[in-house]
C-alpha cells in the first residue's frame, strides 16, 4: 500500500445492454502482457474488444490504458476510436483495397502524424516477412498474408494497446503456420498490453499469459493461463512454467526445473530467458508403473495419479501430479486397465517431446 | 448548321444540368449516406419519397411544383421574400425543379456505393487514427469514386433530357427557360423537321456517349473491387 503505485497497464469495466443480451466484464492488467479472451461464439468477446476500441458508442463504463483515460461514463468522457491510440486487428483483415500493402502499412502513421523511422518500418516489415508484398494490392494476397499485413499495420500506428479479434481464424486450421509463429514472435517482443480473442483453447495456451473465460456476456473464470489450463476439460496441450538451470554445449541440451524436477530439452543455443514456458502435448506422455531406465526417453519423472477421466474416443485423460508440477496425459483406456490405474497410484511419466516457448515470463 | 436560337437553348440546357448536378452532389451525398447507414424505422418512407420522380409522370411533379412555386405557393413566397423575384417561369425555378426531378439519379448510386463499402473499412480507418471527416477524403471518396461518377453523369444527362417538368414550371421563354428539349418540341409542332432532326441527333449522340462513359468506367472499377 505504501509503495509507489504505477497506473495499471490496462483497466476496463464495460457494461453494454443490447436487445436481450448483456455484456458485463471487468479486465485488469497490471503490467504489459498478453491476455486471451476465450469463450464460445456469441459470448460477447468480440463486442468487448470493440468497446475497448471505442467502436460501440452505447457501451458504458471505464477504459484506462496506462495513464490515459479513454472512457469514463461517470464523467461523460468518451474518446472516439481515432483518438484512442489503439491498434486493432479485425478478424477479416479490413485492408484498404484501393491502397497497396505499403500504403496500408503507412496509413496509421500518416493519420496520427507519427514520425515513422525507416528502421522501424523495415523491422516491422521484416518481422512479418512482408518485404516481397509491399507493392501488391490486398486483393492479390492470401488470407494469411492479409492478416500479417493487418497486424503490421496495427503495430505501425503507434498503439498503446493492441487488440486482435480471432487473428488465426483468417486461415484454415491446416495453415495456421502462416500466422502463428509471427504472433508468437510479436507477443514476445511487445511492450504494450495485448488482448486477443480466441475460441481455440490451444491458441490460448500457446499465446497468452492470462486468460478471461467468458460465457453469455459475463466472466466465467479468470486467471493465469498456466493455472487454468485444466478448467475447460480440453486435453490438447499442457503449458508449464520452467526455470532455466543451464545449457550443455556438448550435449546441446537445455536443463530446466519444473517444480523440483530437472528435465532436459534439446536446444541449439544457450537460452536468453531465465524463465520460460514449456508446451507438452498430452499424447506425447506415456506412463509406466515401474522406473524406466534403458530407454531413449530423456525425461522420466516420478509422479502420482491424481485423477483419471475416460474420454469419448476410447482414450483416457490422466492428471499427473509431480513435485511442484502438474501434467495431463492422454493414453488409451485399454492401457489404464492393463496397468490397473486408479487415483493415488505412483507412476513414472515418460515425456517424449517438449516444445520450448522462448518467451520470458 | 445550328442557328443562334438553337445554340442558346443548347447552352441553357448545359448550364441548367451543370448547376443542378452540382447542387445534387452536395445535397444528395449526405442524404445517401444517411440512407445507407441509418437504421431508423421510417427510412423506407424517405427512400420511397426520393424514388418518386422515377415513377411519377413529369407532368404531375411539374403540376405540384408549379403550384408550390406560384405567388401563393410556399416555395414562391419564400423565394420572393428572399430575393424579391418570382420563381415560376424563371431559370431559378427550373434549377429547383431539376434538382427534385433528378434526385434519385444521384442518391441511388451513391447509396449503393456507400452500402457496398460498408462500415468495416470506415472502422478500420478510425482505429488507425483517421477522424471521420478525414475518412471521407482518404477512404470514402476513393472507394466510392465510381458511385460519384455515375451519380454526376446520370443526373447531368437526365437533366438535359427532362421535358415534362420544364414545360409545366418553366414554359418556353427563350434564353430563360427554353431548354433544348422544349426547342425540339417547338420545331416539331411547327413542322420544322430538319431542325428537329439536327438537335435530336445531337442529343441522341450525347446521351449514348455519356452512358458509354459510365459503363466503361464502372467495368474497370469492378475489376479493382473484386
Amino acid at each position: 500500500m505504501n509503495e509507489h503505485r504505477e497506473p495499471p497497464s490496462l483497466y476496463a469495466r464495460i457494461h453494454l445492454g443490447r436487445g436481450g443480451f448483456t455484456l458485463h466484464l471487468q479486465m485488469l492488467l497490471k503490467q504489459p502482457g498478453v491476455v486471451a479472451l476465450y469463450g464460445p461464439s456469441g459470448c460477447g468477446k468480440t463486442t468487448f474488444l470493440r468497446c475497448l476500441a471505442g467502436l460501440e458508442r452505447e457501451a458504458e463504463g471505464h477504459v484506462q490504458v496506462g495513464s490515459r483515460c479513454w472512457q469514463d461514463t461517470a464523467r461523460d468522457l468518451f474518446e472516439p476510436p481515432h483518438r484512442r491510440e489503439v491498434g486493432v486487428v479485425f478478424q477479416d483483415s479490413r485492408l484498404f483495397p484501393h491502397l497497396d500493402v505499403e500504403e496500408n502499412l503507412r496509413f496509421g502513421a500518416r493519420q496520427r502524424n507519427l514520425d515513422l523511422s525507416p528502421e522501424r518500418f523495415r523491422e516491422t516489415v521484416a518481422l512479418f516477412d512482408l518485404e516481397k508484398l509491399l507493392r501488391r494490392r490486398p486483393a492479390t494476397l492470401s488470407g494469411g498474408e492479409k492478416q500479417r499485413v493487418a497486424i503490421a499495420r496495427a503495430l505501425l500506428c503507434g498503439p498503446r494497446l493492441l487488440l486482435l479479434d480471432e487473428p488465426l481464424s483468417a486461415v484454415d486450421p491446416g495453415r495456421k503456420s502462416e500466422i502463428l509463429p509471427y504472433l508468437e514472435r510479436l507477443f514476445h517482443q511487445v511492450m504494450i498490453p495485448v488482448v486477443f480473442v480466441s475460441h481455440d483453447w490451444q491458441d490460448v495456451l500457446r499465446l497468452s499469459s492470462q486468460v478471461y473465460i467468458m460465457e453469455g456476456g459475463h466472466l466465467h473464470r479468470h486467471g493465469r493461463t498456466l493455472e487454468l489450463q485444466y478448467e475447460t476439460g480440453d486435453y490438447r496441450l499442457n503449458a508449464l512454467e520452467a526455470r532455466v538451470h543451464g545449457w550443455s554445449a556438448e550435449d546441446r541440451l537445455l536443463q530446466l526445473w519444473i517444480g523440483e524436477d530437472l528435465i532436459r530439452v534439446p536446444a541449439q543455443r544457450p537460452p536468453e530467458a531465465r524463465r520460460m514456458r514449456l508446451l507438452v502435448n498430452p499424447l506425447e506422455i506415456a506412463v509406466s508403473r515401474t522406473p524406466v531406465t534403458h530407454s531413449s526417453i530423456l525425461n522420466v519423472l516420478r509422479c502420482r495419479l491424481a485423477a483419471l477421466r475416460p474420454l469419448e474416443d476410447g482414450k483416457a485423460a490422466l492428471d499427473l501430479e509431480g513435485s511442484g508440477w502438474k501434467l495431463q496425459a492422454v493414453i488409451t483406456q485399454a492401457s489404464t486397465r492393463r496397468l490397473e490405474l486408479e487415483p493415488g497410484v505412483e507412476l513414472y511419466a515418460l515425456i517424449k517431446s517438449v516444445l520450448v516457448d522462448h518467451a520470458e515470463l | 448548321m445550328i442557328g443562334p436560337a438553337d445554340l442558346q437553348s443548347l447552352l441553357l440546357s448545359l448550364k441548367l444540368a451543370a448547376l443542378a448536378t452540382l447542387i445534387l452532389l452536395v445535397l444528395g451525398a449526405p442524404l445517401a449516406w444517411w440512407l445507407a447507414f441509418s437504421r431508423r424505422r421510417w427510412k423506407p418512407v424517405v427512400e420511397a419519397v426520393v424514388a418518386l420522380p422515377l415513377v411519377l409522370p413529369p407532368t404531375v411533379l411539374g403540376f405540384y411544383l408549379l403550384i408550390a412555386m406560384g405567388s401563393h405557393g410556399f416555395l414562391g413566397r419564400g423565394w420572393m421574400a428572399l430575393t424579391g423575384e418570382p420563381l415560376a417561369f424563371t431559370f431559378s425555378g427550373l434549377v429547383i425543379a431539376s434538382v427534385l426531378y433528378s434526385l434519385p439519379f444521384v442518391v441511388q448510386p451513391l447509396q449503393g456505393a456507400f452500402e457496398s463499402m460498408g462500415r468495416p473499412l470506415l472502422e478500420a480507418a478510425w482505429t488507425l487514427g483517421s477522424p471521420p471527416w478525414k475518412t471521407l477524403l482518404n477512404t470514402v471518396l476513393p472507394l466510392c469514386r465510381h458511385g460519384f461518377l455515375t451519380a454526376a453523369v446520370l443526373s447531368f444527362a437526365h437533366t438535359i433530357g427532362e421535358f415534362g417538368v420544364v414545360l409545366m414550371v418553366g414554359g418556353n421563354i427563350p434564353g430563360e427557360t427554353r431548354v433544348v428539349s422544349i426547342a425540339i418540341y417547338d420545331q416539331v409542332e411547327s413542322l420544322a423537321y430538319g431542325q428537329a432532326h439536327r438537335l435530336s441527333l445531337l442529343l441522341l449522340g450525347f446521351s449514348f456517349l455519356i452512358l458509354l462513359l459510365v459503363y466503361w468506367k464502372n467495368r474497370r472499377g469492378r475489376l479493382i473491387h473484386e
